[in-house]
């Protein structure tokens, strides 16, 4: 989008164009995929840490057992040397050693799969093995005498005891191992909690972010673009970020409604043109009566007396003939011009220019009702950017108005010159007519506000009048004191300050 | 449903103003009605002034003396012509000298108002709607000054006030433009019998 497409023939028709496409084709992302894609990350997210952590407290649940158990089996084999140790000082408690390393390897089949799990089947085998051969040496010793062979006995006492230590040591290595496991298990989900949280946190803020950013930026903009709208402002609104989403959407609900908007106030426009052409036609008639009076009259003596007459005469009745037809053609041709419809078309302009059409146009009315037109222009006055016709049917339709408001006759003084600021070229027309209520100043630019009886007023004048100017970039203010006269004046701004401008605005 | 509608190959020559206008040649619409063979008779007839009309509104005797009627038999009557648009003027005051007529032609009716107070016409010609002075302010002091003028308004458009106004207002008749020089001459010449002057063929 460049401010140049917007200086067509057509500038708004063109850039609405323009904005709509560029709306439309941005890739689309939209916010219900964004919001879709952010939840379902949420979901893995909770689901992950979840299940890992459930995952975890299982192992550390088994960690848990096994450990039990081996700390059980440590017991028991602890009990079975105590036992031991007593044979082998005074020969008793036998029975109860076999009993306790049998509840021992018990305890050792029953959890030896889960532990197994954990440690891998050889240690539980090599622990198995230990513990059988305990037993066997144990019951090896059962029924030797006390008087037995001690250097047989010393042997198994030796072996016993190697046994027992290896099994003590085995299963508290286990247990300490399965205990730190479990541990760093119980960290690790720990860990895993404040891991979530943090996620958590992130992508709340994410969305948070993401809420304002996507949707309460977006919903600003289109907001304060309805503003500019409301202030009168027809340029659609065009794309500024890279994807396409349902804002776009929106947004080019609204173009499509701008354009439908700025189509109505070409209707008004046009309608209200009309309207102005109706009381022009009225005039128009009167004094198109006069040059066909002249013509019917020159002709009907050309036909009756044409043998009595001498070529000097009817050479002299010919061309006024001639003369008057091209009166009427002249009365014509300019309502004509004003009543042709026509583009708008934005170009650099004479404001002086425009007035002075502006009265040709009016003359008839202005003779009608016995108004002198009065005037007062500044000099070395800018030129005004804007569209020639348009600008003529606001003034007709201000003069239209002025001459209305003096049925009596009277002044009507039109002046022009820079405003204060020397951004605008200022046009006062000032009547002396009826004036306007005070009650009435604040709607007369209202559509449809109309003070005029029977019909003789749509209402639509000022309404349209003021929208053009407003499309102009410029603005119309009234001043009116009742019995005295009232005074528009228009404010358009000088030089290329209007649509080109204002579609930067937007661009930017 | 086609079969109902009717056609009209060219609509336009219901509404020629050409075929109008051929079928009423020579009418033309004035606040008196006059009837098609009066109208086109009277813009043939040559009006003389009638010495017993004349002396009554000189406020002389009504009494015939003789033959010294017939000395004034063709006295023309003074008719004036005030409007704005130098060619009416131009046109119409040789068709009513023919008419036998004395005629002077004014443009502004300022003029034309100061030359009403110098001589008295038998019959005022003037347009309503003109710069300064408008036809009724004319008609209004006329009616004031000259009892025995007869005023005939041209009007642009023969609307029902504009009629009412000026016949109440005291004006002979009128006439709407655009009008032919044989129209006025018809309503010319009425005014003048209605003066009581005589119409020779």
């Amino acid at each position: 989008m460049s401010p140049e497409e917007g200086t067509g023939t057509s500038p708004l028709d063109a850039v609405s164009a323009e904005a709509q496409r560029a709306l439309l084709e941005r890739p689309s992302l939209s916010i219900r995929t964004r919001l879709g894609v952010g939840l379902l990350l949420w979901l893995v997210l909770s689901v992950g840490a979840m299940v890992t952590s459930i995952v975890l407290l299982d192992g550390v649940q088994a960690k848990l057992r096994i450990v039990g158990a081996v700390d059980r089996y440590a017991f028991e084999i602890q009990q079975a040397r105590r036992f031991e140790k007593n044979f082998f000082l005074y020969r008793t408690n036998l029975e109860d050693a076999l009993a306790q390393a049998q509840a021992a390897q018990e305890i050792l089949e029953r959890d030896g799969s889960s532990i197994s799990a954990v440690v891998g089947a050889s240690s539980v085998e090599v622990m198995r093995a230990r513990v059988l051969r305990y037993e066997s040496l144990l019951s090896g010793l059962q029924g030797t005498q006390p008087t037995a062979d001690t250097a047989l006995l010393r042997a198994v006492e030796a072996e016993l005891r190697v046994q027992g230590a290896e099994m003590v040591d085995e299963a508290a290595r286990l247990a300490t191992q399965e205990r730190a496991s479990a541990e760093t298990m119980l960290r690790t989900s720990q860990r895993l909690a404040a891991g979530f949280l943090v996620g958590l946190l992130l992508l709340v803020l994410f969305l948070g972010v993401f809420v304002a950013r996507q949707i309460l930026a977006p919903l600003n903009r289109i907001m304060l673009a309805t503003r500019r709208i409301a202030g009168g402002d027809l340029t659609p609104i065009t794309p500024r970020r890279r994807y396409h989403d349902e804002f776009s959407e929106l947004a080019a609900g609204i173009n499509h409604m701008l354009n439908e908007l700025v189509r109505r106030q070409e209707i008004l426009v046009q309608s209200h043109k009309l309207q102005a052409i109706g009381t022009l036609t009225a005039g128009v008639a009167h004094e198109l009566n006069n040059p066909i009076n002249n013509l019917m009259l020159t002709a009907a003596t050309l036909q009756d007396d044409y043998g009595d007459l001498d070529d000097a005469e009817r050479l002299e009745m010919a061309s006024d003939l001639v003369r008057e037809s091209e009166r009427a053609r002249d009365i014509v041709r300019n309502l004509l011009d004003f009543a042709r419809e026509r583009e708008v078309e934005l170009e650099p302009l004479d404001v002086e220019e425009i007035i002075t059409d502006t009265l040709q146009l009016a003359a008839n009315q202005i003779k009608l009702s016995k108004v002198k037109v009065k005037g007062e222009v500044e000099e070395n006055l800018p030129p005004v950017h804007g569209d020639r016709h348009q600008l003529t049917q606001v003034f007709l339709n201000l003069v239209l108005n002025a001459l209305d408001a003096m049925p009596d006759g009277g002044t009507l003084t039109i002046s022009v010159e820079k405003s204060a600021d020397r951004g605008s070229v200022s046009v006062r027309l000032t009547d002396t007519g009826v004036g306007i209520p005070e009650e009435n100043l604040t709607s007369i630019f209202a559509p449809f506000f109309s003070t005029k009886k029977h019909a003789k007023g749509t209402g639509l004048g000022l309404s349209v009048s003021l929208g053009i100017i407003k499309q102009h970039g410029g603005d119309i203010r009234v001043e009116s004191q009742p019995g005295v006269g009232t005074t528009f004046a228009v404010c358009l701004p000088i030089a290329p300050v209007p649509a080109p401008a204002r579609m930067d605005e937007v661009v930017a | 449903m086609g079969d109902l509608k009717k056609k009209i190959e060219d609509w336009m020559v219901r509404v020629s103003f050409a075929e109008a206008d051929a079928a009423k040649e020579g009418y033309q619409l004035t606040g008196v009605e006059l009837d098609h063979k009066t109208s086109l008779a009277l813009d043939r007839v040559r009006i003389v002034r009638d010495e017993r009309a004349s002396r009554a509104r000189e406020g002389e005797s009504m009494s015939f003396e003789g033959g010294g009627t017939h000395e004034h038999v063709e006295e023309e009557l003074s008719v004036m012509i005030l409007d704005d648009e130098p060619i009416v003027g131009k046109r119409l005051k040789p068709a009513l000298e023919k008419s036998g007529f004395t005629v002077e032609v004014f443009e502004d009716p300022t003029l034309a108002v100061k030359r009403l107070g110098e001589k008295e016409f038998d019959i005022v010609v003037t347009d309503l709607r003109m710069e300064d002075l408008d036809g009724i302010q004319v008609l209004e002091h006329i009616m004031a000054h000259c009892e025995h003028t007869r005023v005939i308004l041209i009007t642009g458009y023969a609307t029902v006030e504009v009629a009412r106004e000026a016949l109440v207002k005291g004006a002979f008749d009128f006439i709407s433009k655009p009008f032919k020089p044989k129209d006025l001459q018809a309503v010319v010449n009425k005014a003048a019998l209605s003066l009581g002057h005589r119409a020779i063929l």
